[in-house]
């Protein structure tokens, strides 16, 4: 039988003891038992030493500019909150959500159109991870890669390049190759990773044979890996803000599986 | 076309949120970029929370927490579109970690009575990645409660989960952190 102090209920306890957490009673009992266990009061002690680290110590990062500025071209296009509608404007918003339904129709099929050609996005990427695979190992670190070297033109994408700069994915460096669409709906983020592979894989069951899978099938994000020789992968995400002109990702998404 | 009357409402109404908002974006940055481990998602997650919580921002009432309004925006977009899509580190099944069985009264006896101090020899970015590394399931309520210093109630409101959950998490999460650090304390022969 595990004794008192090794029961994690009772741990837990002197992990809310140490947030201040709980009934008078409990942290009264608590504090007598610590009165003579060293062993519940090493525990007290090293969980107020974490959460104080945590405070105090973790790293908070300087906000980018961007952020706000990304924001604040969003505001702008945030609905007002209406009033009381009167049968014209209700009228008029009836034929406004009309348009808005057949805009999004048209969209949509647009997008499916044949001219998105799953192939050409093949060469894309093939060509994309041609390039990086020659600059694999023995190639310069990554924050020696050219930033204005935008890998892909992605031009017939309706997707200009934005930014290039070093980034991390998950922990692990790598250098992004950032590309918006027109009217900043949609962007696509090019990336080449060393050693997130695995790490992908492993979250995406069944997708052995390539390093990397697709993900968000039901989202706005679409994630694409690409095994590189040498270790580690290219992968390509596209994320759009508006459901409809995912369309675009999910031709990718197509075009992979086909390949596959 | 916009009317003018309109437009300088719209341009106060902005201005008013930026103002609130402006005081926690270090916090929401931060929270954001420990929520999904990188900068580029982080920003993602934090613009669109921003841009969420200013479509709700009527719904606001003066006086209230903002900041504890915010964060609740900002956990439900992190829950509901960005984990959704896989973006975030991995995360494993809370039967996978059982503190309880690790920390015997042997281990306890073994380490040095001046552990504690040994979090102060610990560098402010092992730190960052210790907590980026933890499951999810623990690394959002080590953050809301120990970073942003949030109540177990608010966090359970935000998260939708029994008080009792959070205290659970809680303590797994820093047990979980402490393991991590020790073991880099172990390899820079801190200890």
């Amino acid at each position: 039988m595990q004794s008192k102090h090794a029961q994690q209920g009772w741990q837990e306890s002197l992990s809310a003891l140490a947030d201040g957490e709980g009934w008078w009673w409990e942290k009264w009992r608590l504090r007598m038992h610590m009165a003579w266990c060293a062993e519940c009061r090493m525990m007290y002690e090293r969980l107020v030493g974490v959460k104080r680290m945590v405070r105090e110590r973790a790293p908070r990062p300087e906000v980018p500019a961007s952020l706000w500025a990304g924001a604040a071209a969003r505001f702008e296009e945030v609905p007002r909150r209406l009033g009381p509608i009167s049968l014209r404007s209700a009228a008029f918003t009836g034929v406004a959500t009309m348009m808005g339904v057949l805009t999004v129709f048209a969209v949509s099929w647009g997008a499916l159109r044949p001219t998105r050609q799953p192939a050409k996005w093949l060469n894309v990427l093939r060509q994309h991870y041609v390039q990086h695979r020659a600059s694999q190992p023995g190639a310069p670190a990554l924050s020696a890669v050219e930033a204005s070297a935008f890998p892909v033109d992605l031009k017939e994408f309706a997707l200009v390049p934005v930014e290039a700069k070093a980034c991390d994915i998950g922990g692990l460096p790598a250098y992004c190759y950032v590309y918006r669409s027109a009217d900043k709906d949609c962007y696509a983020v090019i990336t080449r990773i060393q050693g997130l592979c695995q790490k992908v894989a492993g979250a995406c069951p069944g997708s052995e044979d390539v390093c990397g899978c697709l993900k968000g099938t039901s989202g706005d994000v679409k994630v694409i890996a690409w095994p590189a020789e040498g270790g580690g992968c290219v992968c390509l995400s596209v994320k759009c803000r508006q459901a409809n002109l995912c369309r675009l990702s999910h031709v990718v998404a197509r075009a992979v599986t086909a390949r596959r | 076309m916009r009317s003018p009357v309109r437009g300088a409402e719209a341009q106060s109404r902005i201005q008013e949120f930026e103002e609130l908002a402006r005081r926690y974006e270090r916090e929401l940055y931060a929270t954001a970029l420990y929520f999904t481990g990188n900068p580029t998602a982080a920003e993602d997650l934090a613009q669109d929370a921003l841009v969420r919580a200013f479509a709700s921002f009527h719904q606001f009432k003066a006086g209230t927490n903002f900041k504890a309004w915010l964060w609740r925006i900002l956990t439900n977009t992190y829950i509901n579109q960005y984990r959704k899509e896989g973006r975030a580190p991995g995360t494993v099944p809370l039967e996978e970690v059982t503190p309880s069985a690790e920390l015997t009264a042997l281990e306890l006896a073994s380490s040095k009575p001046s552990e504690t101090a040994l979090f102060e020899q610990v560098l402010d970015d092992e730190i960052r990645e210790a907590l980026i590394r933890l499951p999810e399931e623990f690394r959002i309520v080590v953050i809301l409660a120990d970073m942003q210093e949030m109540s177990y109630k608010e966090i359970a409101r935000m998260l939708s989960i029994p008080v009792g959950t959070v205290r659970s998490r809680l303590f797994r999460g820093r047990h979980r952190l402490m393991e991590m650090l020790r073991g880099y304390a172990r390899r820079q022969g801190l200890v």
